[in-house]
């Protein structure tokens, strides 16, 4: 590659009220505050809503570093008196991360990896928390499905819904889970007393990873024969399960 | 791997810690960086309505290192607590301090106002995750 040259850090002035860069415009620039002071602003439909007050050596558009100007700007930032900025050219500091000696990097970049990770997660939450206010909380499971589907290996518990006193709880071993249901490998034995058909549900009871314990109702979608002696696939739909248990779920999967 | 061998040369003491230890503890302040060596650790985030785990820890990662980027106030943000018996290395602060000292105030700053915002987003979903009622 040639060789770059990379842009000198420069002095930028704006004046009371002008735009320093508009949510949804694409950037190379870090900002620091040098003198006055600045608005984080959000635009909520034809509103505009102050998200964060900056003032001398504060830092912004920030934000380019990790998605290396790639994504557009989140917000917009205005000057609200005479304002004096550095900008700081997304190259220069991208030069300095390569040269960062090794362990500062291993360092930074769990950080980073992280950070990417919980604004991902966030996201999720905010998208989620919207659908539930719009939908009301008890549908919309099965639209969910692929989005969170992590492959684990768990024991779980279940019984019937309505056990009949005496009947104990049955183990199987939960394949893949969602927001929308699990995969449940069980012991064929299992099926002897119990039925076992598409439609019946269950009580559930398990264990996440986490250490979380939840417990839902499931009801059987389908039911595979053929994967290993004397052992029953079911994939399963979640019917009923409290805010609890699916924050504790949800959490699980996202990550 | 090369940033082992490197990391190897910056660890001042080793220390063994049984199951369930309090490797570090939320709300506590201390500057020092440690890295894991054998073994796994959960950091876990205390929320208004309960706590989370944020993280899992494999060898080779560090803890304690947001504080040290930082080089702030050095709040511990989050605790990490051992996830079975665990061998940890804590990393020479004199020798990190050089690096540091190696780096431009821009680029300082551009670091430390990023951990702040892993501070920030961090404590968002964890009450995001523990919010449960309304």
């Amino acid at each position: 590659m040639a060789k770059e040259t990379i842009p000198p850090i420069q002095n930028l002035r704006f004046k009371a009220g002008d735009l320093i860069f508009k949510e949804g415009d694409y950037g190379t620039t870090i900002y620091k505050i040098a003198k006055g002071r600045a608005n984080v602003i959000g635009q909520r439909g034809d509103r505009e809503i102050n998200l964060a007050s900056l003032g001398p050596g504060d830092v912004f558009g920030e934000t380019v570093f990790l998605s290396s100007g790639l994504e557009p700007r989140s917000s917009s930032v205005r000057a609200l008196e005479d304002t004096e900025v550095e900008s700081w050219h997304l190259a220069r500091m991208k030069k300095q991360y390569e040269e960062l000696p090794p362990v500062l990097r291993g360092m930074l970049d769990q950080s980073l990896r992280r950070l990417l990770r919980m604004i991902k997660i966030r996201s999720r939450y905010l998208v989620e928390q919207k659908a539930a206010q719009k939908q009301g909380l008890s549908e919309p499971w099965a639209s969910k499905r692929r989005f969170f589907r992590k492959e684990i290996d768990q024991e779980c518990q279940y019984r019937p819904v309505d056990p009949k006193p005496g009947v104990p709880l049955l183990v199987g071993h939960i394949k893949d889970m969602s927001m929308g249901g699990f995969g449940i490998e069980i012991d064929a034995r299992n099926t002897i007393n119990f039925s076992h058909v598409p439609g019946d549900e269950f009580s559930l009871k398990t264990v996440l990873p986490n250490g979380n314990e939840v417990s839902l109702r499931i009801k059987i979608i389908s039911i595979k024969k053929d994967v290993g002696a004397g052992r029953l696939f079911m994939g399963t739909a979640i019917t009923d399960i409290s805010l609890d248990d699916r924050k504790n779920l949800g959490f699980y999967l996202m990550y | 791997m090369a940033l082992e061998e490197l990391l190897s040369v910056y660890i001042a003491n080793e220390e063994s810690h049984p199951d369930n230890s309090v490797l570090m503890e939320e709300g506590a302040t201390g500057a020092w960086v440690y890295v894991i060596l054998e073994g796994e650790a959960r950091v876990t985030k205390k929320a208004p309505k309960g706590t989370v785990t944020v993280d899992t820890l494999k060898p080779g990662d560090f803890y304690g290192e947001m504080s040290f980027l930082e080089q702030g106030d050095s709040i511990r943000a989050a605790s990490v607590i051992a996830k079975g018996p665990v061998r940890v290395g804590l990393l020479d602060n004199q020798r990190l301090m050089n690096d540091y000292n190696t780096l431009s105030p821009e680029f300082r700053l551009l670091v430390s106002t990023l951990i702040g915002k892993l501070r920030r987003v961090t404590e968002e979903v964890s009450e995001l995750a523990t919010e449960t009622r309304q």
